[in-house]
């Protein structure tokens, strides 16, 4: 037999608890580690700016007369337009004696709107100035331009950014030679694009993976919450990474990414529960979390369709709400561990506890109560995770196919040699059966031939040897071959066919009463099957009648012998044929009776559960054989 | 035998053989109207002889000598091709009388006999084979319903209204029937086995 691999189950020690909890600080070191993009020289670092909020494509004129501000977060310029949407420009003074390099770069690592970069006046990025719909971009932006831009002394470096008027920030950002800017934006640009569409990628392969298993197994809808959450998880990465547009009602977009991250927590948490050895599905709690879902998402499209206001739902309802999803997740998995601590779900209450504390963090730095990191680590943490959680998931299946396999196979060398076992057993008992036949049969024939033909035989040989008074040897080797005759007649099977044995009996008898003078009269009606009536029962019948022709020929001295059946019955009033032999000769006295072997008669007949009758008259003699039908 | 044979009227022993060998040879020779063989012959099977005979030579008749005369060996007898059987102890006694019978048309058929061949030709069998290629007229179903019922040629005939004679040949068709019939169940056999080319 195969080994299988099965799931581990030894109750969680203190060590795991230990690295349960010091996990996700494992995680965010590393993290850490990974978010640190190449150092760019601080002093190419802009972060003093004069500010005009104006709807202009081309620059304003900014006052000059004010020197730069250092710039601290966010400002508001009200009032904008009606759409409440930001129109802002930034510029910022370079004082460059020489450039360096014949290519610079102006670098923003965090975005939240439309940019445009003009460097003393002329465009340098994007191909056009900004104008409506405009793009709201999340990911890092950087512009090139050749340095024949910049004149010695200062140079005017202008930023457009549109945004939605609670999302206008302008963080600091970066102007210098291009060598020293570009590592570090591609390596920001790996980290928040590349890396996140490679997860979207892998997300959506898992997704159509476990939607097949649930088509192939529409009982485990497990399968089915596990790839509504990687695809809320892939499309939330999606939106986020896209750039949108900022005009409604494409607008509505903007809403989309607190839906998608809350389906995927709701989804995570009903395909958890959903898990062997997780407590099963818990209706009531379910329903509250499928309400919310879907009231909370119908509010958020509501509130962005009638106000482009900063969605409070998102901030208050979605995020909180997807915290307590998880935290009722890790809840489930630690009373899941506690009861059943098989492998995958102390690996599964791993993966839900690192992104209850990845996603707080991510939550408390989003509400700027701890330090904002370049990027938001939940992205990774639920990508690792949900790929844990479909190598688990596919492992299952792989396991469940090979136990499958396997059982199959045993289950099948089990039902051969059951099979075996069976012929085998069978073939003995065919063969004991047919030797319990035989040896019946051998004693039948033994008892059968005793009876007739081996006294017989005994017989002529006493009169070959003259021990016997003589007698003519004729008709004693003739009745040992009548005998013989009968004995082999009477193992024809005739299914109880009475008429069949008697029909049997006069042909062979035919001639001997035609030489004997006599009418052969044959009176016979159809006849119901005798029960049970094998060799023996035909042979002792065919003896009795074979008796009582002798009788005739040799006693009474008649001109006809008569067969005639009947359907009657016997003395205890049973269904019964009858078949009487009569002649039509003297008759004979009672007294004489012994000496016709008539008490021989009598005894075949009851050793078969016949009877049998004697009748005698001037007018001729009758035997009467009565066989019972039931 | 001979000696029984000759003492009753209009019958001669042409040749008296003990093998089959000698009667092969005895048969090129004389070409006899009735061959008497025994079943059980000291080089080989008396039903070879019956078969090689029926097919060379069908005027002959054949008379099978048994001792017990039980069905089986004269049903294969009769599908070999013998319309006769003789008990070997009437031997001495009945030889000619059952040859004369047998002249005029079949051995008389004896109820069992009789039994086999009703379910031999037995039109609604639930054998799988084809059904019997020969079919029997329902006079001859009738005549052989009351030989199985132990009724004789005279009393078969009085009951249907014929004569004895005619009894005897409907028997002698019969017979024949059940030769014809048995050669070409063997040929649907073979052809279903593939065998013989139904084609060729």
């Amino acid at each position: 037999m195969q080994a299988i691999e099965t799931p581990s189950v030894r109750a969680p020690s203190v060590a795991y608890w230990i690295s349960l909890a010091l996990a996700p600080f494992v995680f965010l070191l590393v993290m850490a580690l990974i978010d640190r993009e190449p150092q760019i020289d601080p002093s190419l670092l802009r972060s003093k700016f004069r500010v005009v909020a104006s709807e202009s494509e081309q620059p304003p004129q900014f006052p000059q007369d004010v020197p730069p501000e250092d710039f601290a977060g966010y400002v508001d310029y009200t009032p904008v337009n009606a759409r409440n949407i930001a129109s802002i420009w930034y510029q910022v003074d370079i004082e460059t004696s020489a450039p360096q390099g014949d290519l610079w770069a102006a670098y923003f690592p965090t975005t939240y709107g439309a940019y445009s970069v003009h460097v003393n006046g002329s465009l340098v990025g994007p191909t056009a100035p900004l104008r409506p719909p405009y793009d709201y971009f999340r990911t890092p932006l950087y512009y090139e331009f050749p340095s024949s831009l910049l004149r010695p002394g200062i140079n005017k470096i202008e930023v457009h950014l549109v945004s939605v008027r609670y999302a206008a920030f302008m963080e600091p950002f970066y102007v210098g030679p291009a060598h020293s800017i570009r590592p570090t934006y591609a390596y920001a640009n790996f980290l928040q694009v590349t890396l996140v569409h490679a997860a979207i990628v892998a997300m959506l392969l898992i997704c159509l993976l476990t939607l097949g298993l649930f088509w192939v197994r529409p009982a485990d809808t497990g399968y089915a919450w596990f790839s509504a959450a990687t695809f809320c998880w892939a499309a939330y990465n999606w939106l986020l990474l896209e750039p949108r547009t900022l005009i409604p009602p494409a607008g509505v977009w903007f809403s989309l990414p607190p839906i998608a991250l809350g389906w995927f927590s709701i989804c995570s948490a009903l395909f958890i529960n959903r898990m062997p050895g997780c407590g099963g599905p818990q209706p009531r709690t379910e329903r509250v979390l499928l309400a919310f879902g879907v009231v909370v998402a119908l509010a958020t499209i509501a509130h962005r369709l009638v106000t482009h206001e900063i969605s409070w739902i998102r901030e208050y309802l979605w995020l909180p709400g997807i915290v307590l999803i998880n935290a009722y997740i890790v809840l489930r998995l630690v009373l899941a561990v506690r009861r059943n601590p098989t492998f995958e779900v102390k690996l599964w209450l791993l993966a839900a506890a690192l992104t209850l504390v990845i996603g707080s963090y991510d939550y408390l730095s989003d509400l700027a109560l701890i330090p904002i990191g370049s990027v938001h680590y939940l992205s990774y943490t639920v990508s690792l995770v949900l790929v844990v959680f479909g190598l688990t998931l596919l492992s299952r299946v792989t396991r469940a196919l090979t136990e499958a396999e396997t059982l199959n196979r045993e289950l099948e060398d089990r039902v051969a040699a059951k099979g075996r076992e069976l012929e085998h057993n069978y073939a003995r008992l065919q063969s004991l059966e047919r030797e319990r036949a035989i040896s019946a049969e051998r004693e039948r024939m033994t008892t059968d031939m005793h009876d007739g033909i081996g006294g017989q035989l005994v017989h002529a040989l006493a009169v070959i040897e003259g021990n016997s008074s003589f007698q003519p040897l004729e008709p004693i080797l003739r009745g040992a071959l009548d005998d013989l005759r009968l004995i082999i007649d009477s193992s024809d099977p005739v299914e109880g066919n009475l008429l069949a044995v008697l029909s049997n009996f006069r042909a062979r008898n035919e001639r001997r009463v035609q030489q004997g003078g006599l009418r052969f009269l044959w009176q016979i009606t159809d006849l119901p099957p005798l029960p049970d009536f094998g060799p023996h029962k035909i042979l002792q019948v065919l003896r009795i009648l074979q008796e009582a022709l002798t009788n005739v020929l040799k006693h009474a001295g008649a001109s006809e012998v008569t067969v005639r059946t009947d359907i009657g019955a016997d003395a205890s009033q049973r269904a019964a044929i009858i078949v009487d032999v009569i002649d039509n000769g003297r008759g004979y006295a009672p007294t004489k009776g012994p000496g016709r072997g008539l008490g021989n008669m009598r005894r075949r007949a009851s050793e078969i559960g016949a009877s049998i009758e004697f009748s005698s008259t001037a007018a001729g003699s009758r035997v009467r054989l009565i066989l019972p039908l039931a | 035998m001979r000696r029984v044979a000759e003492s009753q009227a209009g019958l001669q022993v042409t040749t008296a053989v003990g093998t089959c060998r000698e009667i092969r040879a005895a048969l090129e020779v004389s070409r006899p109207t009735v061959l008497l063989v025994d079943l059980g012959l000291p080089d080989g099977d008396g039903l070879d002889i019956i078969r090689e005979t029926a097919q060379r030579w069908p005027a002959v008749l054949i008379m099978v000598i048994t001792v017990f005369g039980d069905e089986l060996k004269v049903v294969s007898s009769i599908k070999a091709g013998a319309t006769g059987y003789l008990l070997k102890d009437d031997a001495a006694v009945g030889i000619g009388e059952a040859i004369r019978q047998m002249l005029a048309g079949g051995s008389p058929i004896s109820p069992a006999i009789a039994r086999h061949l009703i379910r031999h030709f037995r039109p609604d069998s639930s054998r799988t084979q084809a059904p019997a290629p020969v079919a029997l007229t329902p006079r001859e179903m009738e005549i052989l319903t009351l030989a199985s019922k132990g009724f004789s040629y005279s009393e078969t005939a009085a009951l249907l209204g014929l004569t004895s004679s005619t009894v005897s040949s409907y028997t002698k068709n019969i017979y024949g029937k059940l030769a014809v019939s048995s050669r070409s169940e063997a040929v649907y056999e073979a052809t279903r086995m593939g065998l013989i080319n139904s084609r060729s």
